[in-house]
């Protein structure tokens, strides 16, 4: 059993689409696999298709137990079932802040769920609130995308702080370089400062057009091009995950 | 979290594919997938032990696919080419982990085997998202004409109200009639002949107590003769040892039972057939001998030390060999004329009612011959077992054993006529008397082949003593569980014949 948290405070750096494919990874080599779409866009619902209950919202969630299970929904593909986002999650900060053992509470959430899932993935927002303080917490492993810029490093550097600040456990943090352009001098060597550094995965995922066709085919590009550079890039990066959750177990 | 809800139904005759789809088109929009045509298989031991214990085992291709009665998945296992026979051969997974306790020494038999067609309908909503799965199949066994169609309905989580409008509208086509994966196996075993529990090794004749002694055993001397027969194939096969060891089961009874019921047939015949089943016996004896120990190949293994394993794996590859030389012989003699001219005659001597068949004691009600019987053989142990202490000879406890059989038998075949709670109580103490006796009976058998095998090694080479030390090593285990097994017999014969046990008896039987 693992939570896996995808993460960053900045947005457009491949979240989702790291979310939807490995997801969808992890249910096809047989676990039991739950998305939580924890982005008020609901990107991650939008590719499987899967609207938010008319009912459901950020107070449901904080409530947890039976009003979430009622609220997951299964995707066309086995073994893979989302907890759709709704636009109140907008709003899940101050929600938060009201709840007690504010940082604790999507610990809590997740709890049951744990029971039901071997592997559960949380789609998250960007920003650093106290929502992103919880998954934190949650989380057994904390996979960020990394654009390799200098603007990255920044952000990736105010993360660390946050950490040291909060007293998580800095061991959670896997980084993976995401929409990687070849072409770009900075790319290759922001990527040679860091490779073979610990915690930094080998297998970069490429900037390519088939991730971008997810939105227009609304399925994971494992699907749409199972053979695709992508769909092969987004298969090396699971079984380097898969390895992790096995260690931390 | 709820399990998701699946129903299937049988199609109607005159509903074929094309039409339901057309059907349901009217109402859903739905994508097919691409249809899929695959042989399954099914498979279950000779008793049916995975269907006893509520289980259903198929194969397709290299998949097999263990599901309970009611359709829900139990385990799957992507096997290898190999098809696998006992629950040793399939690789370790949590499948054989499963199977091990159900199947034990049994092997698996094929009960059948079908084409099955499938075709796939996602249901999809306005967002062309698949809501609900439809599968619709078409299962033809080989070697028969008669066809199955079977329509599937799966939820997907979150969108129960769906399987609610689908499940509507095939109400609305007059399907109605549910079914489930057990179905179909009744369907397929059919096709082959066979139905689910048409073998049990248990014995079970009902008898009448107003019935004539010779109707009675004439039941029961059938029963056993069906028996023999269902067990053949599988001897002659070779499939496992169950089917030799069931055989034999019925031959003794059948022994038994005629010596028993001694006077209800004519003495010419009861004469001759008990010598004739006795022939039968032992022509099946000494596979049945090997058998024994080669069912015991590992818990040996596992009493040595790693050291002298080697050893014991010589003699057992030893043992097999002799085994089969003796499978090949019995084979040929139960293919040869005198055997199967034992059973056809028996046979014809129990479907006739010529007076020339009877003895003086046809007549007899059942109930009336049964006590007689039973009083006797329950007084024989008694009286012989109260005989035995320390000192008594080996041989006393064997001739025991047997005449606990008898009674054991004699309880049995009679059981229907007595009060059925009570008579199972006593057959109960019986057995834990019959399992200290069979124990030790076990243990001396056993001592003995090792003594055997012992005296015919040449000595001089490294085998040969690796070998010895093994048998050394084993033989002190079973003297010493011997001995054990030796001094718990009066303590288990004085908990046979106790007071309350004796009133139990009295009760019963009078």
């Amino acid at each position: 059993m693992a939570v896996i948290a995808v993460y960053n405070i900045k947005g457009g750096v491949g979240k989702t689409a790291t979310s939807v494919n490995l997801a969808y990874l992890s249910a096809d080599s047989g676990n039991k696999t739950l998305l939580c779409d924890m982005d008020p866009q609901g990107s991650a619902s939008y590719y499987f298709r899967i609207k938010a209950p008319k009912k459901f919202n950020a107070d449901k969630l904080l409530k947890g137990g039976k009003a979430v299970l009622k609220n997951i929904r299964g995707t066309d593909y086995p073994n893979l079932d989302l907890l759709p986002a709704d636009f109140t999650y907008r709003n899940l900060d101050l929600a938060l802040d009201d709840c007690k053992k504010s940082t604790k509470r999507i610990s809590t959430i997740l709890k049951p769920l744990v029971k039901e899932y071997d592997t559960i993935f949380l789609d998250c927002p960007p920003n650093i609130t106290l929502l992103s303080e919880n998954i934190f917490k949650a989380a057994d492993i904390l996979l960020i995308p990394f654009i390799p810029t200098t603007l990255s490093l920044l952000s990736f550097q105010q993360l660390l702080n946050f950490f040291k600040k909060t007293g998580i456990d800095r061991k959670k943090l896997y980084v993976f370089f995401s929409m990687v352009e070849k072409r770009k001098r900075m790319h290759l060597d922001m990527m040679a400062r860091f490779q073979g550094r610990k915690r930094v995965l080998k297998q970069p995922v490429p900037f390519l057009a088939d991730v971008e066709k997810m939105g227009i085919f609304r399925k994971p590009v494992l699907e749409i091009a199972p053979n695709s550079p992508a769909a092969r890039s987004y298969r090396l990066l699971w079984r380097e995950v898969e390895k992790i959750v096995a260690q931390k177990q | 979290m709820q399990p998701l809800h699946h129903i299937a139904w049988h199609l109607p005759e005159n509903l074929d594919f094309q039409n339901l789809q057309l059907s349901l088109a009217d109402r859903f929009a739905f994508k097919r997938e691409t249809e899929n045509k695959k042989v399954c298989r099914w498979y279950d031991t000779f008793d049916w032990r995975l269907f006893q214990s509520n289980h259903i085992l198929t194969r397709e291709g290299q998949d097999w696919i263990l599901q309970d009665l009611a359709g829900r998945r139990v385990d799957k296992l992507r096997g290898g080419r190999k098809i696998y026979r006992f629950s040793r051969d399939f690789p370790q997974s949590s499948l054989r982990d499963t199977l091990t306790p159900i199947l034990s020494v049994r092997a698996l038999i094929e009960l059948g085997s079908a084409d099955i067609y499938t075709q796939r309908l996602n249901i999809l909503n306005g967002d062309k998202k698949t809501v609900a799965q439809v599968e619709l199949k078409k299962i033809t066994p080989k070697h028969n004409d008669r066809q199955l169609a079977t329509i599937r309905l799966q939820e997907v989580r979150g969108y129960a109200n769906w399987l609610k409008k689908i499940k509507k509208h095939l109400l609305a086509l007059n399907i109605s009639e549910q079914t489930t994966p057990s179905d179909i196996l009744l369907f397929i075993a059919e096709s082959s002949g066979r139905t689910p529990l048409d073998y049990s090794s248990k014995y079970d004749v009902p008898l009448d107590p107003e019935m004539t002694s010779r109707d009675a055993a004439v039941r029961i001397y059938r029963f056993l003769l069906a028996a023999i027969r269902k067990n053949e194939q599988g001897v002659l096969d070779d499939i496992d040892s169950e089917f030799l060891h069931d055989l034999r089961v019925a031959v003794r009874r059948t022994r038994s039972a005629i010596t028993l019921l001694r006077g209800v047939l004519s003495p010419e015949i009861e004469g001759r057939f008990k010598e004739e089943f006795k022939y039968i016996g032992a022509i099946t004896g000494s596979v049945r001998d090997l058998d024994v120990y080669l069912l015991n190949r590992d818990s040996y293994g596992k009493k040595l030390p790693e050291r002298l394993r080697s050893g014991l794996d010589i003699f057992f590859d030893d043992l097999a060999e002799r085994r089969r030389r003796e499978q090949r012989k019995m084979v040929r003699t139960m293919r040869g004329p005198r055997y199967q001219r034992i059973l056809d005659e028996w046979e014809s001597i129990l479907s006739s009612d010529a007076e020339t068949v009877a003895g003086e004691k046809e007549t007899i009600p059942i109930s009336e011959l049964a006590g007689k019987i039973i009083h006797k053989r329950f007084r024989k142990v008694l009286r012989d077992g109260k005989k035995i202490h320390a000192d008594t000879q080996d041989e006393e406890l064997h001739r025991l054993r047997i005449e606990c059989k008898k009674l054991r038998y004699s309880l049995e075949f009679f059981s229907s006529l007595y009060d059925p709670k009570r008579i199972q109580q006593f057959i109960r103490q019986l057995k834990m008397l019959q399992d200290n006796l069979g124990d030790f009976n076990d243990l001396s058998v056993q001592q003995h082949m090792l003594a055997d095998l012992l005296s015919h090694i040449r000595p001089g080479t490294v085998k040969a003593r690796e070998l010895a030390a093994a048998i050394g090593g084993l033989m002190t285990g079973l003297f010493l569980r011997h001995q054990d097994v030796r001094t718990r017999f009066e303590k288990t014969f004085a908990h046979f014949s106790r007071e309350k046990n004796l009133a139990l008896y009295h009760a019963l039987f009078g």
